[in-house]
């Protein structure tokens, strides 16, 4: 019988204490540049949040917290932009706020029906519904921003919160999303339901639903976002400062010209604008990163 | 597509799609229509009556050096956001892929740029480089360059794209992580096996598998550049200095807002319409054959 | 608890024929297995019978009522399901109790009956849990419970053993025959497994590409076989089937490789070309009826399959372990005369006699 020779080695790059392990000072490097980039500005803003408008204008600014934070903040929240004309960012917190969750709570509710309909029954022009629907997602509402307003004004839904909102639930994310998973849940659960005697009402309620809570979780966290950080509907849409909201309204604050900007006010009102859906988005992380990814499929 | 197995019934579905059917009908194809009909519309100096112009709207904007201007300005700026949001969005997802202690740490802060409204970017962005109180401008000028974006268009232009690009790497950082954590382990070890090195691995396996969302991305970003920017714009330059930074979709708002100029912007609007069209039809199509890669 | 029977039951998809046919009478607490292949449309005659599908002709009587036309939950039945088919969300005692719950039974009632079943199923213990706690045959007991507590007209199984590895399988297929005989309800049983078939059946249905080959207890089935397909489907190894001549005289089978001398002579069936049929353990060595020379041998423990050839035909035999050829050599079969089987090749059928 012949001998067999001992195998050569494994190449370098295969052995397993080498497996990518060298590279891994290196990728954390990259790594930490790229959190610092993003962390930079944030960290800047909320050093400025901190600070006396005299400080700020000593150029350059320290790098380190200052003792007005607690000032800085109950001036924004109460009085809005200092020397520039704002409303109380307080007030435009509650306004973002209430955009944010409507069309949320909007978009869900209604687009989870809509691709229940789609997907669990048979009728005539199902698809040419689905494609309307579809159809949506081609024209973000920037293209389609003056006829929109011209259609709300005649509705009479100027300056209401209804005005403010439902043309921004027309589109077609979410009810893509709640299909393709619909489309997932196993036949057998339809035919046990049926056989259990549940209607399709009683289905959705109990089965469906329960079972979409990972995407609906995903989807808040998404909807949340891009609720609360409309911009250019609610510019165009909104007149007098009852109605403005904070992503707005920190324009306002920033004088042009030979105006000058209280930045440590701006400042505070850039934290108070990212807070809320930067905690959304921490609180949900796992679901919702999950759920952004299988939106797009 | 459709399941087998189904609820009979019409009533239901159709009661069921109504609360949709009705907000997209009255609220996109309504206006949208609106948006179609006044583009072929001029309204007349005296604001009494409109009058039916054909296309005569779209061959005044076509040929307005302003409007050309600004259109190639946008496919210049959609580039460099473009460009500078996937770039570092693919190198950080690489080297996160690789870490995979603490990753969740990394990730967590790499990702809250997506929670912010791009307009707000543009505010931090624009403290930043403030010449007057910024402390990245206060950089710029002991390195000897005269920083100014509120009188150099340039300057501008680049406080725009910055600003855009850094709150767009959150969500392109997701996309190729995820991308990569599907590329299976075993390919990359038969690769190492075979005798390749770190860079070829990448270069001949990994890109090519990440294709498909490297494309996908491509053409989010770019309808990104193209719309959601107006927040940075108006928040941070206003279209300035001197047009400068006017956009297309910034230019939309002027011209129909600001101007009043209904006939034109709408039919800039509908030219808009015809341009993420093209993109999102693109993008769909290569999504169906994506699934089958 | 019910009768159930189909009349003249045919099923089309499209321009596709799946089942051709069926008619099929199922008495009160009847435990009745519908075997076949993948494919020969065992599973869709369920599922009509069910109110899944809808047949394309025919009837459908459960109890004396025609049920062509009343939804699922009217029919007053309850199935099993290959697939568990358990809420995944709900725990075991909600899964059980989903369909009472539907029907607006009294929370006490319900929950009486949940848990007899459950003491049946020996589920108390798993109530609180979710399906994806469970294993494999734990998930199919509380399907069953599930069915139970509806105490329907009755059970529909489709293959419920299918997705259990085969120890739980034997297992499983004991506690079935066990509620039968405790409960008694009228069920419909789908399987491709023909051991199912035979220990489970009081009478089994076989189907073919949408037919029925017969209909008959599992003994009629098995030493009566009216087709060469449920000569063949039924028993392991399958029964030899060997194409020949019965001779003028009626006393030999002349085949391809020889004549085989037939235990009775048979001048009724005189000069026909007929299929002759031999279970493997219906033949014995030391006979002089035919040879045929050894190919190889497989050895089960206590028995042996003698793979043979006869002429260029194929033949396996069950021995016993003593019989122990080598490769080639010449064995020497021998078969009674109540082990020859008589088919015609052309329609398949049983010959008379």
């Amino acid at each position: 019988m012949a001998t067999l020779k001992a195998p050569a080695p494994l190449p370098a790059a295969a052995r397993a204490a080498d497996w990518q392990d060298r590279t891994n000072w290196f990728a954390h490097l990259i790594i930490w540049v790229g959190v610092l980039i993003t962390a930079f500005p944030l960290y800047l803003a909320f050093v400025a949040s901190t600070l006396a408008p005299q400080e700020i204008a000593q150029v350059p600014m320290p790098l380190v917290p200052g003792d007005q934070g607690v000032q800085n903040y109950w001036q924004a929240l109460t009085q809005g932009g200092g020397r520039q004309l704002s409303p109380p960012v307080a007030w435009m917190m509650w306004n973002s706020l209430v955009v944010a969750l409507v069309i949320t709570f909007g978009k869900i509710a209604v687009s989870v029906i809509s691709a229940y309909a789609v997907v669990f029954f048979r009728f005539p022009l199902r698809m040419f519904f689905f494609w309307m629907i579809f159809i949506t997602l081609m024209l973000p509402v920037e293209v389609r921003i003056l006829p929109t307003y011209e259609v709300v004004a005649g509705l009479g839904l100027i300056n209401t919160y209804t005005g403010l909102t439902v043309p921004l639930i027309a589109s077609a994310t979410a009810t893509l999303l709640f299909r393709q998973f619909f489309l997932t849940i196993p036949d057998e659960y339809v035919e046990a339901a049926k056989i259990d005697g549940a209607g399709p009402m009683r289905f959705f309620f109990d089965v469906v639903l329960p079972l979409s809570r990972t995407n609906i979780a995903a989807l808040f966290v998404i909807l949340f976002i891009y609720g609360w950080n409309q911009y250019l509907w609610p510019l165009l849409f909104t007149t007098g400062q009852s109605m403005d909201l904070i992503v707005i309204g920190i324009k306002k604050m920033i004088g042009t010209g030979d105006a000058l900007t209280d930045w440590n006010l701006v400042m505070a009102t850039a934290i108070l604008a990212i807070l809320p859906p930067a905690l959304v988005v921490l609180l949900m992380q796992r679901a919702f990163v999950r759920g952004l990814v299988e939106t797009e499929k | 597509m459709q399941r087998k197995v189904v609820f009979s019934g019409v009533a239901l579905p159709y009661a069921l799609l109504a609360p949709q059917l009705a907000i997209t009908l009255v609220f996109f194809f309504w206006p949208a229509g609106q948006a179609l009909f006044m583009s072929v519309l001029q309204q007349d100096p005296f604001g009494a009556r409109v009058v039916f112009v054909g296309l005569d709207n779209f061959r005044a904007v076509l040929t307005d050096p302003d409007y050309l201007a600004s259109f190639w300005r946008t496919v210049y700026f959609s580039f460099a956001v473009t460009v500078l949001a996937m770039a570092p969005a693919l190198l950080l997802a690489v080297m996160a892929d690789r870490v995979v202690r603490a990753a969740y740490a990394y990730k967590t802060t790499l990702i809250i740029p997506y929670a912010i409204a791009p307009a707000v970017a543009g505010v931090l962005w624009l403290f930043m480089l403030n010449p007057a109180v910024g402390v990245l401008a206060y950089l710029m000028r002991t390195l000897g360059i005269p920083w100014n974006p509120t009188l150099d268009g340039t300057h501008a232009m680049l406080l725009v794209i910055l600003a855009s690009a850094w709150s767009q790497i959150a969500y392109n950082f997701l996309f190729f992580l995820a991308g990569l954590q599907a590329i299976p382990k075993s390919l990359l070890e038969a690769a190492a096996i075979d005798g390749a090195g770190g860079t070829r691995r990448f270069w001949t396996i990994v890109f090519p598998l990440l294709a498909p969302t490297t494309f996908f991305l491509l053409v989010v970003n770019i309808v990104f550049a193209f719309f959601n920017t107006f927040g940075v714009i108006h928040a941070v330059t206003g279209g300035g200095p001197a047009k400068a930074t006017e956009i297309l979709v910034y230019k939309v708002y002027y011209d129909g807002v600001i101007a009043l100029d209904l006939g034109s912007s709408s039919a800039q609007s509908v030219i808009l319409m015809a341009i993420v069209i093209v993109l999102t039809a693109i993008q769909f199509k290569y999504i169906e054959r994506r699934v089958h890669y | 608890m019910a009768s159930v029977r189909l009349q003249g039951i045919e099923k089309a998809f499209g321009a596709t024929r799946v089942i051709h046919g069926v008619d099929c009478d199922i008495g009160d607490g009847e435990f009745i297995v519908i075997l076949g292949p993948s494919g020969c449309g065992k599973s869709t005659l369920l599922r009509i019978v069910a109110g899944l599908e809808a047949a394309t002709a025919g009837d459908v009587y459960i109890g004396e009522q025609r049920v062509n036309h009343i939804e699922p939950k009217d029919r007053n039945i309850a199935m099993v399901f290959q697939n568990y088919a358990l809420y995944p969300h709900m725990s075991v005692f909600d899964n059980m109790a989903y369909g009472l719950k539907i029907r607006g039974m009294a929370k006490s009632e319900i929950e009486q009956r949940v848990h007899s079943a459950a003491d049946i199923l020996e589920l108390r213990p798993l109530l609180k849990r979710r399906p994806r706690e469970l294993s494999g045959g734990q998930r199919q007991r509380v399907a069953m419970g599930r069915a139970i507590v509806r105490e329907p007209a009755a059970f529909l199984f489709d293959e419920p053993l299918s997705n259990l590895d085969a120890k739980l399988r034997v297992q499983t297929r004991l506690e079935i025959q066990k509620l039968h005989r405790r409960l008694g309800t009228t069920s419909l049983y789908v399987t491709h497994d023909q051991v199912e078939a035979m220990t489970l059946a009081h009478r089994m249905v076989v189907m073919n590409s949408g037919r029925v080959e017969q209909i008959g207890t599992p003994y009629e089935v098995y030493h009566r076989p009216a087709t060469t397909f449920v000569a063949a489907f039924i028993g392991a190894p399958p029964m030899n089937l060997i194409m020949g001549r019965v001779s003028a005289d009626g006393a030999s089978f002349q085949t391809d490789a020889g004549a085989i001398a037939l235990p009775q002579p048979r001048v009724d069936l005189a000069g026909r070309e007929l299929l002759l049929g031999l279970r493997p353990e219906a033949i014995g060595t030391g006979g002089e009826q035919l040879a045929a020379t050894v190919e190889m041998v497989e050895s089960l423990g206590a028995d042996h399959l003698q793979h043979l050839l006869f002429g260029r035909q194929p033949i396996i035999v069950r021995t016993d372990d003593s019989i122990r050829p080598a490769a080639g050599d010449t064995l020497r079969l021998g078969f009674g005369a109540d082990a020859v089987h008589w088919f015609d090749p052309q329609t398949t059928q049983r010959v008379r006699g």
